[in-house]
């Protein structure tokens, strides 16, 4: 219960924060040099025609109106049409919105799944040489570009070893999840060596706490204490981590999704802004921050979960 | 303790032996602040010694590009297309004949301005905007926050893509984008830093002492909440630079021919198969700078932090 | 003379980085029998609390026990494997810590921290819940059912400790390390848990290992003492043999800087001094650069042991008392006691 109206006032404080990213979009798109329907018309500009979309579009009507018709249809989930598509916004959005979606989450569970036991390795092993190579590996990630990668990595596994689809979508789910791998490791990379760094410090902390060494006299296991004690207890300030990095995984994307082919809202926003197909950059935006703003509400889920310490719905920053 | 109060005390601020003790607590405060020159910071980071040299390789090849190479970025030769690696051509050419060693040479000073650029404005603004939220709390700190959710709602690469929509691409609004994107992180940390230092007892009897608000904020805690920021800003630069690089890479940043990492992989993408030298070294130059810059940064990070 | 429970001989537990070599015990011996309470006093970093972690290998990775033995019912705990440890460990030899807000674990509840420390006792689910309010009421903590479902940091200090006791005798173990059990909390509260420790020890037949700086609490609680001192034992005995008769100026010093209780006009003295780096190579007797009696003797060689009295030992050269007088006489060193008493 308690848990549930806290979940509940997290949405409702979103709202606010959406709202105004809405209008600062909005906004901004309306101070464009050279409007859409200029765009539109590309090169042979014939004032008629020009007037004419201006008028179907409701481009005439002072800000605050456009605003207002902008935001009621917004909230009926229309978006308004593609110029280069002549679609509907929603529903290029819609189905894009998967791709990137599945590439965000098998992207953070590789990077759950490879930074944990090596970071909790390394932090175990301080100082020996199994640290060392880790530590190493974790500059590397840090340092490579993200694109970079992708593309040794795609040169490696799908042009030389063909092991996996150098480039696209698929038809069915195996199929999808064949074409994420690569690029869900592309994206992984980076997140992977910061929490690498990060799991190993917060374990070499925890190691020394005083519980760990009370756990290890009441003679548990090794397994309970690795996990009980010092994985539950160093992970904690892991989780704000991680989702500040799968909000960075979400920018990488709109890269990565270019690199292999992905039908996703990245490959979209990048089509759209060289096309300036402004109502589909809008579109795209707004998806993103929503996409945020509920991995934001997931976390601090989370986090209160693992750390009861944190009081839920409690308004200290 | 209130805004009230703080003016109060510095209404009647009258020597007394506790405002004298305040004094010498102040007086120690600057002075700590002070860097300490004991061991040269080398010696004492490893990380910091081996970043720097990197770093200032790259630096030198930005300077002076002539001592690195002798050809033309911008020459074109028909009859040397796509030649792998050799003694004439270090990282082989591209599909237009470009020399790629020349170019990513030519290209080192252009990615360290977008990188250094990109990051010293947001620099100054994040840690002045920090400053004052974190220090006169209220209202300002409300309102500087509130605006901080709002940047942060959005991921930086959907913003800064989404302004160069607005500006168009080239290397200047390239720059502004990533103003608009970086200044948040600093804003954070320091905010962080300064609700944390406002209690300290140096700054209490600062206050004491009726020193202004002005004083206060750069003399006494400005230099003590500065550090986790300089660490952050070397591994922002990075960022910064692959970041922009990635955004060339998506035809969004530098326009061809402008030699440019970003510009230059990208260029490579279409001939993995035949031809994977042209991303894949100059990728790894790109790698070597940010391994560089990270070792700095994790060297500051030893000096400036293990102090406490 | 039965067999004691513990068995401590020549034990040495060294600190071993690639810079140096931290001597922290140096040749420590003492036994505890079955039901008694021995206390180990000194100043910090004496290496007290480093010989009770040794107790049950409990030691940071640069911590290695380089001689010595500590049997437990005759079995050597510094030779055994991993696994045999971890059978002595909470079911044999419990142990609690100094500092109860940062001793128990924060990411889970009583009840389950609890419950780990019952396993292995073949209790259903319902006999470890009954079992762990029965330790709960034991240790004197109100409505213990639902301290069970708490989090650590919805207790307070003195809960915390008593919940940490709580959790070290579930098992049932022979023997209590207590490190500095009390040190951390509020005077009022320090007599409860001495109090309870008492009565627990009593209840059920364990003997306790006491570490700690405070020897008002060693009166309070212990049959034998042993006074370390830069890692070594120097001055060992029962309770009244060792706080009543000192005989190692160090343990005269130790009892001289206590607050006397009937005495409100002589002003405290503290031992002048720093102990020695354990770092360094100590020649003669450590306690010699303090020492008001030292002589040439005492800074060239250590200390041999002196029998006073029916085992109560003492590891000085002027050990006896009139060989002492002669020695201030000669040097002029006023004795601090008749100092005290001017």
């Amino acid at each position: 219960m308690k848990s549930l109206r806290y979940l509940l006032k997290r949405i409702l404080q979103m709202i606010p924060v959406l709202f105004v990213a809405v209008v600062v979009i909005f906004l901004l798109m309306r101070f464009l040099p050279g409007d859409s329907a200029l765009a539109t018309l590309g090169d042979k500009i014939d004032p008629r025609a020009y007037e004419a979309i201006k008028e179907e579009r409701g481009l005439n009507a002072s800000i605050p109106e456009q605003f207002a018709i902008y935001f009621s249809n917004l909230l009926q989930g229309d978006m308004g049409t593609s110029v280069i598509y002549n679609e509907k916004v929603s529903a290029l959005i819609g189905t894009r919105m998967v791709t990137t979606i599945c590439l965000a989450l098998i992207a953070t569970i590789f990077t759950v799944l490879i930074s944990l036991p090596l970071g909790y390795l390394a932090g175990v092993k301080r100082d020996k040489p199994a640290d060392a190579v880790i530590r190493v590996f974790a500059l590397i990630g840090l340092s490579s570009p993200a694109f970079w990668v992708g593309l040794l990595l795609l040169i490696v596994f799908g042009v030389q070893l063909k092991l996996l689809p150098v480039s696209g979508w698929g038809r069915s789910w195996p199929a999808h999840f064949r074409a994420l791998i690569l690029p869900g490791m592309t994206l992984a990379f980076s997140s992977i060596a910061v929490l690498i760094r990060n799991i190993r410090n917060n374990v070499i902390d925890v190691q020394e706490a005083d519980y760990v060494d009370f756990g290890r006299s009441k003679g548990l296991s090794n397994w309970a204490i690795s996990t009980g004690y010092v994985l539950r207890n160093a992970l904690i300030p892991t989780v704000t981590l991680l989702s500040l990095r799968i909000i960075g995984m979400l920018s990488g994307s709109v890269i990565i999704e270019n690199i292999f082919g992905l039908p996703g809202i990245g490959a979209l926003l990048v089509q759209a802004v060289t096309g300036r197909d402004y109502a589909v950059v809008q579109g795209c935006v707004i998806v993103f921050v929503i996409i945020v703003l509920v991995v934001n509400v997931i976390t601090d889920f989370l986090y209160s979960v693992l750390d009861h310490r944190i009081q839920l719905g409690g308004d200290e920053a | 303790m209130s805004q009230s109060d703080d003016k109060g005390f510095k209404a009647d601020a009258t020597p007394t032996p506790a405002g004298e003790a305040a004094a010498e607590l102040a007086a120690t405060a600057e002075e700590a602040s002070q860097p300490e020159k004991r061991l040269s910071p080398f010696r004492r980071s490893p990380s910091l010694l081996v970043g720097t040299i990197i770093v200032a390789f790259f630096v030198l090849m930005a300077l002076f590009p002539q001592l690195f190479t002798s050809g033309d970025p911008y020459a074109l030769d028909g009859s040397q297309m796509l030649l792998p690696p050799s003694a004439d051509h270090l990282m082989g050419t591209d599909n237009f004949g470009y020399d790629i060693w020349t170019r990513v040479v030519y290209a080192t000073s252009l990615d360290l301005i977008i990188g250094v650029a990109s990051v010293s404005l947001p620099f100054v603004v994040g840690v002045l905007l920090g400053l004052l939220a974190g220090y006169y709390g209220g209202k300002l700190d409300s309102i500087i926050m509130r605006v901080l959710d709002c940047f942060v709602a959005f991921p930086f690469m959907v913003l800064a893509i989404a302004i160069v929509a607005i500006l168009g691409s080239g290397v200047r609004n390239l720059i502004i984008a990533m103003w608009v994107v970086s200044w948040p992180e600093y804003t954070r940390l320091v905010r962080a830093e300064v609700l944390v230092a406002k209690q300290s007892e140096y700054v209490q009897a600062a206050k004491t002492l009726g020193y202004s608000d002005l004083r206060i904020m750069f003399r006494h805690i400005l230099p003590n909440v500065i550090s986790s920021s300089v660490v952050y800003a070397a591994s922002d630069v990075v960022m910064c630079i692959m970041t922009g690089a990635g955004m060339s890479f998506l035809g969004l940043g530098v326009p061809q021919p402008t030699p440019e990492w970003g510009a230059i992989i990208s260029g490579g993408k279409s001939f993995i198969t035949t031809a994977p030298w042209i991303s894949i070294l100059p990728g790894l130059m790109m790698a070597v700078v940010g391994l560089g810059l990270s070792l700095v940064g994790d060297g500051l990070n030893d000096l400036l932090r293990t102090k406490d | 003379m039965p067999e004691p429970l513990l068995k401590v001989t020549d034990l040495s537990m060294y600190y071993k980085t690639k810079t140096e070599t931290v001597r922290a015990v140096e040749g420590v011996s003492f036994s505890i029998g079955v039901g008694k309470t021995f206390g180990l006093v000194g100043e910090s970093g004496c290496g007290k609390s480093t010989t009770a972690r040794s107790i049950i290998r409990l030691l940071p990775k640069t911590g290695q026990i380089v001689g010595g033995q500590v049997l437990y019912q005759g079995r050597d705990v510094a030779k055994m494997s991993q696994r045999e440890l971890r059978e002595i460990r909470g079911k044999e030899i419990g142990m609690i810590f100094q500092d109860p807000m940062t001793s128990l674990n924060p990411v889970t509840t009583v009840g389950k921290q609890l419950f780990e420390s019952l396993e292995g006792q073949g209790l259903d689910k319902q006999g470890m819940h009954d079992r762990a309010v029965e330790l709960l009421r034991m240790v004197n903590i109100p409505e213990p059912e639902e301290r069970l479902g708490n989090y650590v940091h919805e207790l307070s200090g003195g809960m915390r400790q008593r919940v940490m006791i709580a959790i070290a005798l579930a098992p049932r173990p022979k023997l209590l390390l207590a490190d500095e059990p009390t040190t951390a909390l509020d005077v009022t509260i320090q007599d409860q848990v001495i109090c309870l420790i008492n009565s627990l020890k009593e209840q059920l037949g364990m003997s306790v290992l006491l570490v700690t700086h405070d020897l008002g609490v060693v009166n309070e609680m212990c049959d034998q003492v042993g006074v370390m001192y830069a890692g070594r034992i120097v001055e060992i005995g029962s309770r009244r043999q060792v706080l009543d008769k000192p005989h190692h100026p160090y343990t005269e010093g130790l009892i001289r800087s206590l607050p006397a209780e009937h005495d409100t006009r002589s002003r405290l003295q503290s031992i002048p001094g720093m102990p020695p780096n354990l770092a360094r190579e100590i020649v003669g007797c450590p306690f010699a650069p303090r020492c008001p009696y030292a002589t040439d003797i005492c800074r060239a060689k250590a200390p041999g042991v002196v029998d006073r009295l029916d085992g109560h030992l003492v590891w000085c050269h002027h050990a006896d008392e009139s060989d002492r007088a002669k020695v201030t006489e000669s040097t002029g060193i006023l004795d601090p006691r008749e100092e005290g008493a001017a």
